[in-house]
């Protein structure tokens, strides 16, 4: 009975309703994987320790339909496509003024408290205004200059979803 | 009678096959493509490589491009237009600060072509080693426009797209 049940699990009878079946399973994957929850590696150290270079994780695509992103979501953020995305992590929504003194995060001139934050480097930068429908982002890896980082507002629209873990 | 219905068929599938290959796909944008795919492979280098292949990638890239072709990089401090023959001394200046270096462009899409001209953009993932050692890798999301010249597409333009606004 076993060996008859492991036999069909291995070497299935090709009939119409199995090769439905196969075909239902691969576009039910294809499009959970390429719009809902899009697998991804994370390479670069600007998200360390959170998000270390190497480590795989998915985007799920769907957290923004109904909401948008707030501090201190971690975020993906497409380019011109989504098989190249940056990881972030939203600091200030629109309206809200960011600054950066001797490495501290000041929003709307308050100190923010930043425990994700590992090391920190003697950033200065003047206040910024978040543009109405843009983000603030930031990574969360301060221990290197700012020049040599990427960070800056970017449209809401640009984000695709974020980390599933 | 059996070969000519063979005949036939064969006759119909490659007469469809043709049709839907001059019917669906857009040759020109195909071409694009490649020829910008073939450009970032040219761009490359590594330590210790063949003098003469280098010299030799640096010369396809040459043709590849306008006889001025701008280039706004801010990422990399490139703002400034290039000047065709100019290009071998840029390629070694280049040489100078990064051991080696690879450039691959991703989810390119063509955004228009209306010949002699078009315009496509792309996300380049720049890896980089650096004069002293280190990694310098880089995630820039470029806009290209290239033109059409006794039927070869060159790059006129080469523009970094802010993704974030400092």
């Amino acid at each position: 009975m076993v060996d008859r049940a492991v036999k069909n699990f291995f070497f299935p009878k090709i009939t119409v309703r199995y090769l439905l079946r196969v075909a239902v399973v691969a576009v039910s994957a294809f499009i959970i994987f390429k719009y809902v929850f899009i697998p991804f590696r994370v390479q670069g150290e600007s998200m360390s320790p959170t998000y270390v270079t190497g480590s795989f994780n998915f985007c799920f695509a769907l957290r923004y339909v109904f909401s948008s992103p707030v501090p201190p979501d971690v975020v993906t953020i497409r380019m011109t496509g989504r098989k190249l995305m940056l990881l972030k992590r939203v600091v200030a929504t629109a309206g809200q003024s960011v600054e950066f003194r001797t490495g501290r995060l000041f929003i709307d001139g308050i100190k923010v408290d930043e425990p994700y934050v590992s090391g920190r480097y003697d950033w200065n930068r003047a206040p910024v205004i978040v543009k109405p429908g843009h983000v603030y982002v930031v990574g969360d890896n301060r221990a290197m200059p700012a020049e040599a980082h990427t960070f800056g507002q970017t449209p809401v629209n640009r984000i695709v979803g974020v980390p599933l873990w | 009678m059996v070969n000519r219905k063979y005949l036939t068929a064969g006759v119909i599938i490659i007469a469809a096959v043709a049709s839907f290959l001059i019917l669906f796909v857009d040759w020109e944008a195909r071409a694009v493509k490649k020829h910008l795919h073939t450009l970032a492979k040219d761009l490359e280098w590594s330590a210790g490589e063949n003098r003469l292949a280098a010299a030799h990638r640096i010369r396809r890239l040459q043709e590849g491009l306008a006889e001025n072709c701008q280039v706004d990089i801010p990422g990399y401090g490139i703002s400034r237009s290039v000047d065709k023959k100019d290009v071998p001394t840029y390629m070694l200046m280049a040489r100078n600060y990064y051991k080696d270096l690879s450039v691959d462009l991703e989810d390119m899409d063509i955004q228009s072509i209306d010949l002699p001209q078009a315009q496509a953009i792309a996300t380049a993932f720049v890896k980089a080693t650096g004069a002293d050692g280190r990694r310098n890798d880089a995630v820039l999301a470029l806009q290209f426009r290239l033109q059409k010249v006794e039927k070869k597409w060159r790059v006129t333009e080469a523009k970094e797209i802010e993704v974030l606004e400092r």
